[in-house]
């Protein structure tokens, strides 16, 4: 029997929403990709024993992201432009927002960035948060408050994004 | 939250489209291969880190396994008596999330009108990263590719004839994501591995013949005259349409800028619709339906789409339903857990779009509806 039988109906379901977080956590397009080839690596050597225990992708979801803090340990992995482009020409309003949501996501702390993935992207609860990231539900909170509040003084032009996810972190 | 949610999905959005699968196997055979060659103490070493590998603190470990919902079993595809169908969708039996009873890992199954299932086990799985299947606009034919045939064929579902394509197109060819697109009679075959740049084919099913089809292009529709080929401008390319005829030839058109998705023939024959895109930044849809002239490649009407939800993200055109009316497939959300797919009907020159149908596949671009071709990422 194919000791990786699954495994590529598994990515191929599964890859496009695992590039989207690893972009989203790294910033840059080439090292989501190398972020995703890491940790499919892993999954694909330990496939066998992740189907038995039906855990694939609860594996692959915490791998990518202690795989994502350990890189950010090692080394600078992002460096977003230092200027703004200037509103009314080729930028809309919306677009103007993610060129700021993504530099303000890229001063935050690896673990604060994290948590906003999990939390606000992936809609995952803050029990489901800290068995991903292996702490506590505690420290889920307070993380995402600390990432939160930075997030409002890094852009404070986003101040409206923040608001209701405020309300829900506390 | 629902405000930060959409804005880190549109951040998400600029996330480039991978295909890791194969690298992954082949690499971890690549170390697997390594580690039996460093000898048995290594070895052992070796067990002793995959068990700690394997160990990831935090990890649910009491996780239950993903175990499919016991219920009756679906039946294979009958050879024949089988209605129109409503859609085809693909079903992952290892992922998050509701399993869907007789999950079969990969596998297309398809649904009729009337709401029958049943399993394409003749349709290709595994083994190629995505597996093609369309079906005809009336939902009555279905065309797939079939590994032991080493080709296409096309079965009439009610009366069960089956057609296999006279050339054999090795899995190789096929290209990553390939294309494909059947007439509305079922007669027309039009592949291309749009994204691979790999060249393809027409295949008249009934008479056996072929017409290569040129790479680069995506074929858009095909009818017992014409197939339409289209070409989006990303990545450099000349944006440009080409109907081309089925005797070979005709020549493309090149578009004043690149659209992002392009419809099927419009009933006038000298016409397609395309969903515009922004100059800066790439790839984002901006909310528009242009109307192009297929001869001169000018654009005849613009309309910015009215009628959506707010949040919906515009995925694909298809076939026509009138003189004035082209499908829209869209997701209703960028969250990565979205599971529906709907269809609208818009009105290319109001720009006007009503809602059609809601489709839940277990994961959004691994179905099929009618009259669309395979979903290109």
């Amino acid at each position: 029997m194919d000791r990786h039988e699954g495994f590529r109906e598994f990515v191929l379901a599964r890859q496009q929403a695992l590039t989207r977080s690893a972009y989203l956590l790294t910033g840059d397009a080439h090292l989501a990709e190398d972020l995703l080839q890491s940790v499919l690596l892993n999954v694909a050597d330990h496939w066998p024993r992740l189907v038995r225990r039906g855990i694939p992708e609860a594996y692959t979801r915490k791998a990518m992201i202690n795989q994502y803090i350990s890189w950010r340990r090692r080394k600078h992995m992002e460096s977003p432009s230092a200027d703004l482009p200037e509103h009314g020409h080729a930028h809309d309003d919306a677009a103007v927002d993610r060129i700021v949501l993504r530099q303000a996501l890229a001063k935050l702390t690896p673990r604060q960035r994290a948590v906003i993935v999990l939390r606000f992207y992936e809609d995952l609860s803050e029990r489901e948060s800290a068995e991903i990231l292996g702490c506590s539900v505690g420290t889920v909170k307070s993380q995402t408050h600390h990432a939160l509040g930075r997030l409002r003084i890094l852009a404070p032009e986003l101040s409206k994004l923040f608001a209701d996810a405020e309300e829900v972190s506390r | 939250m629902n405000r930060l949610r959409e804005a880190l999905g549109e951040l998400a959005a600029d996330a480039p489209a991978v295909d890791l699968a194969d690298w992954a196997v082949e690499g971890s055979h690549r170390r697997r291969r390594a580690r039996l060659a460093a000898g048995s103490a290594g070895a052992m070493a070796l067990v002793v880190l995959v068990g700690v590998l394997l160990y990831v603190p935090g990890l649910p470990q009491d996780a239950k396994p993903i175990v499919a919902v016991q219920a009756a079993a679906v039946p294979d595809l009958p050879g024949r008596g089988v209605g129109p169908l409503s859609h085809a969708l693909r079903t992952f039996c290892h992922v998050g999330g509701p399993i869907p009873p007789d999950c079969r890992d990969g596998e297309w199954r398809v649904v009729t009108r009337s709401g029958e299932t049943y399993h394409v086990p003749q349709a290709m799985t595994s083994g190629h990263t995505f597996s093609p299947l369309a079906i005809s606009r009336d939902g009555r034919v279905i065309a797939y590719y079939s590994r032991q045939a080493a080709t296409f064929k096309v079965r009439d579902l009610a009366g069960g004839a089956e057609r296999t394509a006279p050339v054999t197109i090795p899995v190789t060819k096929l290209g990553r994501n390939p294309r494909l697109q059947l007439s509305d009679d079922g007669r027309y075959l039009a592949y291309t591995d749009y994204w691979s740049g790999k060249d393809g084919l027409v295949i008249d099913m009934r008479m056996g013949t072929t017409l290569p089809l040129p790479a680069g292009w995506d074929p858009r529709s095909v009818s017992g005259t014409a197939v339409t080929l289209a070409r989006s401008g990303l990545f450099g390319q000349r944006p440009g349409i080409w109907v081309m005829p089925l005797t070979g030839g005709g020549s493309p058109v090149t578009l004043g800028k690149a659209y992002k998705r392009f419809s099927a023939l419009a009933p006038d024959g000298a016409t397609v619709a395309a969903l515009g895109q922004a100059s800066a930044p790439m790839f984002v849809y901006d909310g528009t339906i242009t109307l192009l002239d297929t001869r001169t490649g000018r654009a005849k009407e613009t309309a910015t789409i009215r009628g959506l939800p707010e949040g919906t993200r515009p995925l694909d055109l298809g076939s026509w339903l009138n003189a004035a009316e082209v499908t829209l497939s869209a997701l209703p959300s960028t969250s990565w857990k979205e599971t529906r797919h709907i269809t609208y009907a818009v009105n290319v020159r109001t720009g006007q779009a009503r809602q059609l149908a809601i489709y839940h596949p277990q994961s959004v671009m691994h179905d099929v509806i009618p009259g669309a071709g395979t979903p290109a990422w």
